[in-house]
């Protein structure tokens, strides 16, 4: 008797449908779990841009502030003691640049124009600091290099605040 | 917000078997459209063993839904050795399960006997009465019975792979599908 129900429901097994479609449609929660799980983890490639703007500002601020400190005759010797050297400048405005390439959801063109302005401000710096080293107490070479500083960290603030801004636009 | 998002995804999609591997490259870059083309081929598959392996729908869409969104977080390990469609339905099936263990350990695992189940489920081709019947059946049966019913005689795996999913013993496994089957039989001669 067993074999005879056995083959029945083994049969009524067989007709089961393999696919259930679910009655709601379930891909708008998921997508929205997955895009809550990116939002979550998408500030990575901002604390790079935070860490570059740190790092430029810190950098700037400490060297002038020690080199306005450092009176008269002992100028040069003290913007010789705390400047970190070319090397240290060409790294810093490469991961800088590295920074506005490597953020996501940039239109190209914007992409561009930031990168541009970049450059003109890494090649200006690099003006100054060779002129520095011919004549360090010029109070408005200083005064130059330290305005490029601060010009440097508005655009990669501006870049921060674009992406945020594109990053919304694409979260609607 | 969520909303919004929801509204600008692309309707169901089609996938031909050359491109699924293609397709999961591309949802492994983190490109969610083809990860929904993965879903919509596959959510059939899931939702089915996921609402027999619960026996309740509301629990079956929550699996569905925690399967898809796992599979996503876990697609660096796809290695395509096996289809997605394969990859995701061991997810669906260990999610049911670990939710089945959470919800004994706090004792509210719900005995079903609505008729939520019914309306889930379309009529296949021929004998539609009975199909819905052993639906129902199958839905009614005590949790473990119809967790080994499903994975044995549903899904087709052996009872070694059930014990391994379950953490239940060979022989428990066993004895599980003997009594579901002896309730079943029961059942559908009534």
């Amino acid at each position: 008797m067993n074999n005879v129900n056995d083959n029945k429901l083994q049969k009524a097994v067989d007709r089961l449908p393999r696919d259930i479609t679910p009655a709601n449609d379930l891909w708008p929660g998921i997508a929205a779990r997955i895009g809550r799980k990116q939002r979550a983890t998408r500030p990575l490639w901002a604390y790079g841009l935070a860490a570059s703007l740190f790092v430029a500002v810190g950098a700037g601020s400490l060297w002038f502030g020690l080199a306005q400190r450092t009176p008269g005759a002992g100028a040069a010797a003290g913007i010789a003691a705390v400047s970190p050297g070319a090397t240290y400048f060409a790294q810093r405005a490469a991961f800088a640049e590295n920074s506005v390439q490597s953020a996501p959801n940039l239109a190209p063109a914007t992409r561009g124009v930031i990168l541009q302005n970049l450059r003109i401000i890494e090649n200006s710096m690099q003006q100054i600091e060779a002129a520095l080293e011919k004549d360090p107490n010029n109070p408005r070479l200083r005064a130059l290099l330290f305005d490029l500083y601060q010009n440097e960290s508005r655009l990669l603030a501006a870049t921060q605040q674009i992406q945020a801004q594109t990053n919304q636009r694409n979260d609607l | 917000m969520e909303s919004a998002l929801v509204m600008q995804l692309p309707t169901r999609t089609h996938l031909d078997n050359g491109d699924e591997s293609a397709v999961a490259a591309r949802a492994r870059d983190g490109d969610m459209a083809a990860f929904e083309q993965l879903y919509r081929r596959y959510v059939g598959r899931v939702h089915a063993v996921c609402l027999r392996l619960a026996g309740n729908r509301t629990l079956a869409e929550e699996c569905t839904q925690d399967a898809f969104v796992r599979a996503w977080e876990s697609l660096s390990q796809f290695r395509g050795d096996s289809s997605f469609g394969t990859w995701v339905h061991r997810i669906a099936v260990n999610t049911v399960l670990e939710r089945h263990r959470t919800q004994m350990r706090q004792a509210v695992w719900i005995s079903h006997k609505d008729d939520e189940i019914l309306e889930s489920v379309p009529a296949p081709d021929s004998g539609p009465e009975h199909a819905m019947d052993l639906e129902q059946c199958i839905a009614e049966l005590p949790a473990a019975a119809r967790m080994v019913f499903v994975l044995f005689d549903v899904e087709g795996h052996s009872h070694e792979e059930i014990a391994e999913m379950t953490g239940l013993a060979v022989g428990t496994s066993k004895a599980h599908l003997h009594r579901a089957r002896r309730m079943l039989r029961a059942r559908l001669e009534a």
